[in-house]
């Protein structure tokens, strides 16, 4: 196990945190959409909502993003 | 990219003070005075157009009044009028009654001072003419005072009639 | 093509200032950053020309965006919005134009020339706009609350608190540059390997999302959470 090989495991396990923002975006989304479903005229305030919620929830998956780029690039 | 570099975070520090305060001056507080100047200006031309709604209403009520007052006023002037020449009216009927009255009874007084004028003289004539009678038929008891007073009460009787 | 993302990626001293014997280098972020300046200033100058109580169209556009900004405060800081809505003007507008200038690309020049790439892409510029946005919230717990009333909400529900409020204060920052940096990065590398791959139509179709869509969303979403702090630290 050289350092490089290493270093692209552990970025490659570092970038299994997306899948946690994909669930959870995603039901947020099935959420949204059953809101609009049963009052159509709040469409804009939901989709508003579901836009914030989903950047704030994404936040997560970049943090996993950002120690995977740390390993390759400053090959700690 | 992910290396601390402290000369960039100084920089990007004082950009973002310069910038703020460049915004803030030039952006956002006059166009926030502004907004905020239209709305209270629109605001003041509402309250004083509600105002002046006001004030012709009450004008209104005043004028309104007023006119009642004055028809008020017309016809208590009319009413009163009216009596005094009522009363007017009833004085000079009853004064000219009154002097109507009077004429006839100045008139029956008249009258009566007449008969009575006349009455004396009728009793002075039948005095004279009973005399003259008495005279004639008696002519020789005539100095007597008992006959005298006879031919005076008879005088009296006749006058009395 | 490692060597071009990397380089592409990397910040480099576009020149250096000789300032009393110190040698200060100037990254091509902070000249990226000068540009920024510059259109924003110019277009603040000329959008507020002639001011009148019945606005013309320039005074319109800028209107449409001060209300927006404004009503965006006002909902998030319900008392003292007038003393931060131009705060957070500031940082919505330069981080608009920042998230979005990659897009401005017209200088042919090749990867040794000067590309307008965005300056959110390091992390340096992400934690100063962080901290100065941590400085912000604590200005206005000091300044509404005085030093005691603030100090005292260190413990505010329970004494227990003390040591999550305090990594609150040191999270807040850090999750805020984390967020904007990953995601300007992201699509910064994204955008990136599009153009060596797809050079013809592709960028222009993908940019619309990465580009426009990511960076406003990010701006949008960075100025709504210090809202949210600051209303947080005033009540």
């Amino acid at each position: 196990m050289t350092g490089t090989g290493i270093i692209a495991i552990a970025a490659a396990i570092a970038a299994f945190t997306g899948i946690g923002a994909g669930i959870g975006i995603g039901l947020a989304t099935g959420k949204a959409v059953e809101g609009i479903a049963r009052q159509p005229e709040a469409a804009g305030s939901i989709r508003t909502s579901l836009l914030l919620g989903a950047a704030l929830a994404e936040a997560t998956a970049i943090y996993g993003l950002v120690v995977a780029l740390v390993l390759v690039f400053l090959k700690m | 990219m992910l290396k601390p570099d402290g000369y960039t975070f100084i920089f990007v520090a004082i950009n973002l003070i310069i910038l703020f305060l460049f915004m803030r001056k030039f952006l956002f507080k006059p166009i926030t005075n502004l907004m905020e100047e239209r709305k209270s200006s629109i605001e003041q031309g509402l309250k004083d157009a509600e105002n002046a709604k006001l004030e012709a209403a009450e004008a209104r009520k005043k004028y309104d009044e007023q006119t009642k007052n004055i028809k008020l006023d017309g016809d208590k002037l009319m009413n009163e009028a009216r009596a005094k020449a009522t009363r007017e009216y009833d004085e000079i009927l009853a004064s000219a009654k009154r002097d109507a009255l009077a004429v006839v009874e100045k008139g029956r007084e008249e009258v009566e001072r007449e008969r009575e004028e006349m009455l004396r003289q009728t009793k002075q004539q039948i005095a004279v003419l009973a005399i003259a009678a008495a005279t004639k038929l008696v002519q020789a008891n005539m100095d007597t005072d008992a006959n005298k007073a006879m031919v005076d009460k008879f005088i009296d009787e006749a006058g009395a009639i | 093509m490692g060597e071009k993302l990397t380089h592409a990626m990397e910040s480099h001293t576009a020149f250096i200032i000789n300032l009393f014997g110190f040698k200060i280098p100037v990254s091509d972020l902070v000249v990226t950053m000068w540009i920024i300046m510059a259109i924003m200033i110019v277009l603040a100058i000329f959008l507020t020309r002639k001011l009148s109580l019945i606005p013309n169209k320039r005074q319109n556009i800028a209107e449409i965006i001060v209300e927006f900004i404004n009503n965006m405060v006002k909902d998030a800081i319900p008392h003292h919005w007038k003393a931060f809505a131009p705060y957070l003007g500031t940082v919505m507008l330069f981080l608009v134009l920042a998230n979005t200038v990659s897009i401005f690309n017209i200088i042919p020049g090749g990867e040794e020339g000067f590309k307008l790439r965005p300056p959110t892409r390091n992390i340096n510029v992400t934690i100063c706009l962080a901290v100065m946005s941590i400085c912000v919230v604590i200005y206005a717990g000091i300044r509404y609350k005085g030093v005691g009333g603030w100090i005292k909400s260190f413990v505010k529900p329970t004494p227990v608190m003390l040591p999550f409020n305090i990594l609150d204060y040191l999270i807040k920052p850090t999750s805020l540059a984390l967020r904007l940096f990953g995601n300007i990065l992201g699509a910064f590398i994204v955008m990136e390997l599009i153009y060596m791959a797809l050079p013809i139509f592709a960028p222009a179709l993908l940019s619309c999302y990465f580009d426009l869509f990511d960076g406003i969303l990010q701006a949008y979403v960075f100025m709504f959470l210090t809202s949210i702090y600051i209303s947080e630290a005033l009540e």
